[in-house]
């Protein structure tokens, strides 16, 4: 009975005090990451503006918006071209130095700051999203969805796969399977992008029993079944080769990690009791080693925004990875700023999500006992 | 004494890892390897691979997309090599006179040869060397086993040294849609020189899958040039190619360019690359983790806060936009590597170990003969903590490696070293997976795969030395 009650669930309520903590500690970390974000934007903006992108693209920009608002006024009409394009070059110089831009950089770049925290990404040069807009956002947004879909799953699953598989040897040390598995370790070198292209030479090229790449087949398919399934067609080697290539490190990593903590005494003592296996496994071995495996995770799905670039590329696949590709391709400036931000909040918004998880887990920091990270 | 017993300690580990067997195979690939680089830069010193690598120029008597030339011979067939006719060289295939007549000169030359392949050409062009005055005119006629003529190229030359381009010519496409609407009354919209040239007169000869090679079996082919030349003091020389299917030892690519080139300078590109950001990247590393947990306090605050931003640092994009918007040498890539992963995961566990090890006796001794802070770092805690971390350096170095080929894959490779990832880059975009041009995409793709297992291998194998813990388990 008792023992019962000191192992709460590990979503048990928090008690008022603990809320307040949690509170704070959440309104912290939101900081820290905000000053974080802020700062990579920052990098972000310095790096494009030594070499004089982003005034070129926000003047040109203003440009057109003036050209096209004189053109299109009837207030205007009656003017000559010339007169029109004076006029242009006067509200032009105007709003340049109303919107600050022939300030000095420091202060210039605040302000380009500013848009790019609240994702004013401008527009881009030659890419168009699939609505036939201009704009970066639009177009970033349009394809996140695919990469979310894509890399989410597939960190996701492997995260699983790799803590089950680590269990299974951390509990059969020095079986065949162990021996193999270990031995095999040497394969997570090799990274999940190119492992894609040994993939799709092998099933695509070779043995052409899985599409090379592509989100659908082309014409798709109607029926919203078979849609998904031609989808799902479309995902399975980028997923497998991400998989394949986190694996062996993967289940190396959780089984030693696992095996450290199954020699701590209490596991052997609960071993002595006779405890079920499910029982140790799940209270004695993972829940103390939770945090440390969400860390892991965090820092595997961080990984995967970044694989991701290449793995689109290698698939073709309609994410924002594939979409960098393009505009390195096409030389698209606002395009390859624009996913630089977004690639920041990315990061930025993982982190976040698995503070709040870790301090669910982890009972030190909402029990203001030193800890955590 | 205590420099004979680490002397005799890193003697035990060493002799500890060559009896491993993975590590014995690392060992060897990445002295196969290191062999190839050598042969590589002293075969093609960077100054010459450089300037030929984009240099379209140097590589046209090389045929396009051939195969390697051993393949011909794995697959049992004859594949056809290049056919080089050279009148400016002893050749008895070559038959040149000269007729001369007041201030006009005809310079005829006859190549004849015979085609016994299995295959069909993939070109033919030629170089035309010429001394004269007044422009003369040229006349190339391609003549048939089966004595069929089709006149291939007919012009004035303006130039003394000319690059003429023959089997796709628009003179030679339209002689042979006339050939063919002549005997076969079709007419053909894109006709496939090189192959209607060689093929056994038959419906389908248009189509390389349908058509058969004529052979000439004892009767050769000719090609016959004749040059008017409007003044007595001229000369006409021509290098005639027929290009095949094979060359060399690993094929050509798209733009004709030796893939053996790009296999073999790769491996100095990767190795320098890898281990070299490897290595400084991990002292880097090491330094800032032992300064954290040494002087702790304000510094230790700063340098683990700047370690948490980074962490949200997209590292490749921002990679990508310095390598796009600077145009830039892999140096420049190498360099802003290093800034990028300044204060990566590597500080955190360096700053554990410094932890501990800031606790151990020879650094309170230090301390007590008066050392200074840095020089405790750098001279004791560094050098205490390095052997325990150098599997994890040797198993890091597939990651540069890899990150090399990945911006190369990008498109944002050096401008003018061929690499293995600028290599995959290419075969890639040229549609490579898709068509099978498995001898352009292959080789790089073995290359890495090889050179990073290597790595590992040994990497793997060190740590279970170093660190015996893991090999209870």
């Amino acid at each position: 009975m008792r023992k019962q009650d000191k192992s709460p669930s590990f979503f048990s309520g928090f008690s008022k005090n603990e809320f307040k903590r949690f509170l704070t500690y959440f309104v912290k970390r939101l900081f820290a990451v905000l000053i974080s974000v802020t700062i990579t934007c920052y990098l972000t903006i310095l790096i494009a503006e030594m070499g004089g992108f982003v005034d070129t693209v926000v003047i040109s920009q203003l440009k057109d918006e003036i050209r096209n608002m004189v053109r299109t006024s009837p207030e205007y009409a009656s003017l000559s071209p010339q007169q029109q394009e004076e006029i242009i070059a006067i509200k032009l110089n105007l709003t340049i130095k109303e919107r600050g831009l022939d300030t000095p950089f420091y202060v210039r770049s605040l302000v380009y700051l500013k848009n790019a925290l609240t994702l004013d990404l401008g527009r881009a040069n030659i890419l168009v999203s699939d609505s036939g807009s201009r704009r970066v956002q639009a177009i970033i947004f349009e394809r996140l969805p695919y990469t979310i879909l894509l890399f989410t799953t597939a960190t996701v699953l492997g995260f699983f796969i790799n803590i089950l598989f680590g269990l299974y040897l951390a509990r059969h040390r020095g079986s065949l399977m162990d021996r193999i598995m270990v031995g095999l370790t040497f394969l997570s070198s090799i990274p999940g992008w190119f492992y894609g292209i040994i993939f799709i030479m092998i099933f695509a090229m070779y043995l052409g029993v899985l599409p090379y790449g592509g989100l659908v087949s082309i014409p798709p398919p109607s029926d919203p079944l078979l849609y998904a399934l031609d989808i799902l067609k479309h995902a399975l080697l980028p997923i497998l080769s991400w998989l394949f290539s986190g694996l062996w490190l993967g289940v190396y990593a959780n089984r030693n990690f696992f095996l450290i903590f199954s020699t701590h005494g209490y596991v052997t003592v609960a071993d002595a009791k006779g405890l079920p296996e499910r029982r140790i496994l799940s209270k004695y071995i993972i829940k103390p080693a939770l945090p440390t495996i969400v860390t892991n995770l965090s820092l595997g799905i961080i990984g995967s925004w970044m694989g991701a670039m290449v793995t689109e590329s290698v698939f073709n696949w309609p994410g924002i990875g594939s979409l960098t590709y393009k505009a390195i391709n096409l030389k698209d400036t606002p395009i390859i700023v624009g996913t630089t931000v977004i690639y920041a909040y990315l990061l930025g918004l993982t982190m976040l999500i698995l503070d709040i998880v870790y301090s669910i887990i982890d009972p030190r920091i909402r029990t203001g006992l030193s800890g955590g990270y | 004494m205590s420099k004979i017993k680490s002397a005799s300690m890193r003697y035990a580990v060493l002799s500890e890892l060559f009896r491993s067997k993975n590590a014995i195979i690392g060992f060897s690939i990445i002295i196969l390897v290191s062999l190839l680089s050598v042969y590589a830069v002293v075969l093609y010193p960077p100054s010459i691979v450089t300037r030929i690598w984009s240099d379209p120029e140097y590589w046209r008597d090389k045929p396009v997309l051939a195969l390697p030339e051993w393949y011909s011979s794995l697959l049992g067939l004859n594949l056809p090599p290049n056919i080089v006719l050279d009148t400016r060289k002893q050749d008895s295939r070559i038959l040149k006179y000269t007729v001369s007549l007041n201030e006009y000169t005809e310079h005829e030359i006859t190549f004849t040869f015979n085609y016994d392949y299995d295959a069909f050409p993939s070109e033919i062009n030629a170089y035309v060397y010429a001394k004269f005055k007044t422009n003369p005119l040229i006349v190339m006629t391609f003549i048939r086993p089966d004595g069929r003529e089709i006149n291939l190229w007919s012009g004035t030359l303006t130039q003394n040294e000319s690059f003429i381009i023959l089997s796709n010519s628009p003179i030679a496409k339209k002689n042979v849609q006339e050939y063919f609407f002549n005997t076969f009354g079709e007419y053909i919209s894109d006709p496939t020189t090189e192959v209607i040239l060689f093929a056994v007169e038959k419906r389908g000869m248009d189509k390389p899958n349908t058509a058969e090679v004529l052979k000439s079996a004892g009767k050769s082919y000719k090609i016959k040039i004749r040059g008017a030349f409007f003044e007595k003091d001229s000369s006409l020389d021509v290098k005639l190619i027929i290009y095949g299917k094979i060359w060399g030892m690993l094929g050509t690519d798209d733009k004709r360019r030796d893939l053996l080139i790009p296999m073999i300078w790769g491996a100095p590109v990767a190795l320098s690359f890898g281990i070299s950001l490897s290595i400084i990247i991990s002292l880097l590393h090491m330094f800032l983790g032992s300064i954290s947990a040494w002087f702790g306090g304000k510094v230790d605050f700063v340098i683990q806060k700047i370690t948490e931003i980074y962490m949200t640092v997209p590292f490749l994009s921002v990679l990508v936009m310095i390598s796009m918007f600077y145009k830039v040498s892999i140096v420049i890539v190498f360099i802003s590597v290093i800034f990028l992963s300044l204060f990566g995961g590597g500080v955190k566990s360096s700053r554990a170990l410094a932890l501990q090890l800031k606790q151990q006796p020879f650094v309170e001794a230090a301390k007590v003969y008066g050392a200074s802070g840095l020089r405790i770092v750098v001279r004791y805690i560094i050098f205490a903590m390095a052997p325990t971390l150098v599997p994890g350096i040797i198993s890091s170095i597939p990651g540069f490696v890899f990150l090399e080929a990945a911006l190369a894959f990008l498109g944002l490779g050096d401008p003018v070293l061929p690499t293995w990832g600028k290599t995959i880059n290419e075969a890639n975009s040229a549609g490579a997976l898709y068509n099978f041009y498995w001898w352009w995409i292959l080789p790089p793709v073995i290359m890495l795969v090889s050179i990073s297992l290597a790595f590992s291998l040994i990497g793997y194998s060190l740590d279970k030395i170093v660190n015996p813990r893991l090999r209870e388990m």
